[in-house]
């Protein structure tokens, strides 16, 4: 009977472990995906931003360059308009019917690419399926219920009691193979994926951080330009203010000149704001930041699949389900 | 392809250098008291800046529309592709599991009756 007591403590112990490790806490790889599903997200983010910014910049150059033109006419439908039956005629135009601004891709090819490489972190996240804390949180619990499932089967089997007993430790332990070949699985599909796409993810990073960081210096540039000749306006308006100082202005020259000094203060003071974000903002930075995100993921998944990751799987595992499993563990040698 | 980006890469560097040197002169002017000119110098450097941008675009849909980029965009794709098909095996695996489990728990229960 004593030996018979040894067997089923050493079974239960290796169950525990086992179960533990498939079942309960994070897995060496979880954090790792979970950087670079935010290091994608952010970089995904800063790509529709900056898509938007390079729409930005050529308008503003069309507009600019049209502003300072003075043969340039422009025209609008006002009947057509207003009658609401065509929306193109609200659409303010050159005098020919030229639009002021051309439309660029409807889908800008950075976003396309980004877009790809969004789809292939969900699927990630999909496949290992225990990135979010909600799922996280679900796996605990069944976890929680196999070890309580495994500690009545374990007391049943000591007190030599029902069927029922050793059904629900047959199912205990059937769940902890099951979790450990299905670990195994998950880990082999990962790893073999992620190595793949790692050269992939890298090349991407690098067209889309040359790509777009050429945006942002396009940006910067055609931007500090227009707000330093605004600048120059707003202060060669001064004069004008000044009634009998050296320059005569007449009372509505003078009213001119304030509002239009009002309204180009009000703007320089907005598009300096987003001139010094985008200014602050490294989107080379990110792309570096998701392809080394990348690397990391594809060394704890090859770490994860050695004899040592799988220990310290095993361990980081056992330590997040600790209390519960020491309690079972104390109550199974009490039972013993 | 690659003549035309060189041109426009090469048009590209020299409307920058223009737009500054410009630049300098407004600053010049400026400092020499003759806002008028510093105005009309500075707004030169803004419409070259405007075209440099331009162009910019042009590289940057030129390179898009290249063999690099569509090599890339098709890797990718198949990265996609692949990773589909792995979480079909993932879901494959698990199914393997459930139908292990029921065949071990019919085995398990003819050995009861047996």
């Amino acid at each position: 009977m004593h030996r018979h007591g040894i067997a089923i403590s050493g079974a239960v112990l290796a169950a525990v472990l086992v179960l533990s490790g498939c079942a309960g806490g994070e897995n060496l790889y979880a954090r790792p995906l979970g950087d670079f599903e935010q290091a994608v997200q952010r970089t995904a983010t800063a790509t529709r931003i900056y898509s938007a910014l390079a729409r930005q910049d050529l308008n503003n150059a069309a507009i600019s360059a049209l502003a300072v033109n003075p043969d340039a006419t422009i025209s609008f439908d006002v009947t057509a308009c207003a009658k609401g039956q065509d929306a193109k005629a609200c659409k303010v135009v050159n005098s020919g019917g030229s639009p002021i601004v051309s439309n660029g891709p409807s889908i800008p090819p950075t976003v396309q690419m980004m877009s790809r490489i969004e789809t292939y972190a969900a699927l990630l996240a999909d496949i290992a399926g225990t990135v979010s804390e909600d799922e996280l949180q679900a796996r605990q619990k069944t976890a929680d219920s196999a070890l309580d499932k495994l500690q009545s089967g374990a007391a049943a089997l000591k007190a030599g009691q029902s069927k029922r007993g050793l059904k629900d430790f047959k199912g205990a332990a059937e769940d902890a193979l099951a979790g450990a070949y299905l670990q195994s699985q998950r880990r082999k599909l990962l790893t073999a994926l992620v190595k793949d796409a790692d050269p992939v993810i890298a090349a991407s990073s690098k067209m889309l951080a040359s790509t777009l960081g050429g945006v942002r210096e396009s940006y910067l540039e055609t931007q500090s330009f227009r707000l330093n000749l605004q600048v120059l306006n707003f202060n060669n308006l001064g004069p004008l203010l000044k009634a009998g100082g050296g320059v005569t202005a007449p009372a509505s020259a003078m009213a001119s000149a304030q509002v239009l000094r009002r309204e180009s203060l009000s703007r320089l003071v907005r598009e300096s704001g987003q001139l010094q974000s985008v200014a602050s903002m490294e989107i080379g930075a990110s792309f570096v930041d998701m392809a080394k995100a990348h690397a990391a993921l594809l060394q704890a998944l090859e770490f994860s699949g050695t004899d040592l990751g799988m220990l310290v799987e095993a361990i980081e595992n056992f330590r997040a389900t600790s209390a519960k499993a020491s309690n079972a563990l104390s109550t199974l040698q009490g039972m013993m | 392809m690659a003549d035309d980006l060189d041109t426009v890469n090469t048009h590209i560097e020299r409307l920058g250098d223009s737009a500054i040197n410009l630049q300098s002169l407004s600053a010049q002017a400026m400092r020499d008291g003759d806002p008028a000119k510093a105005q009309d110098l500075a707004t030169q450097a803004m419409l070259l800046m405007g075209k440099k941008a331009e162009l910019r675009a042009r590289r940057r849909d030129l390179e898009a529309t290249g063999e690099q980029w569509s090599n890339m965009l098709d890797k990718l794709d198949d990265l996609d592709q692949k990773a589909k098909r792995a979480k079909t095996h993932m879901h494959e695996a698990q199914d393997t599991v459930e139908a292990a489990k029921t065949v071990l728990g019919v085995v398990g229960k003819i050995l009861t009756v047996l």
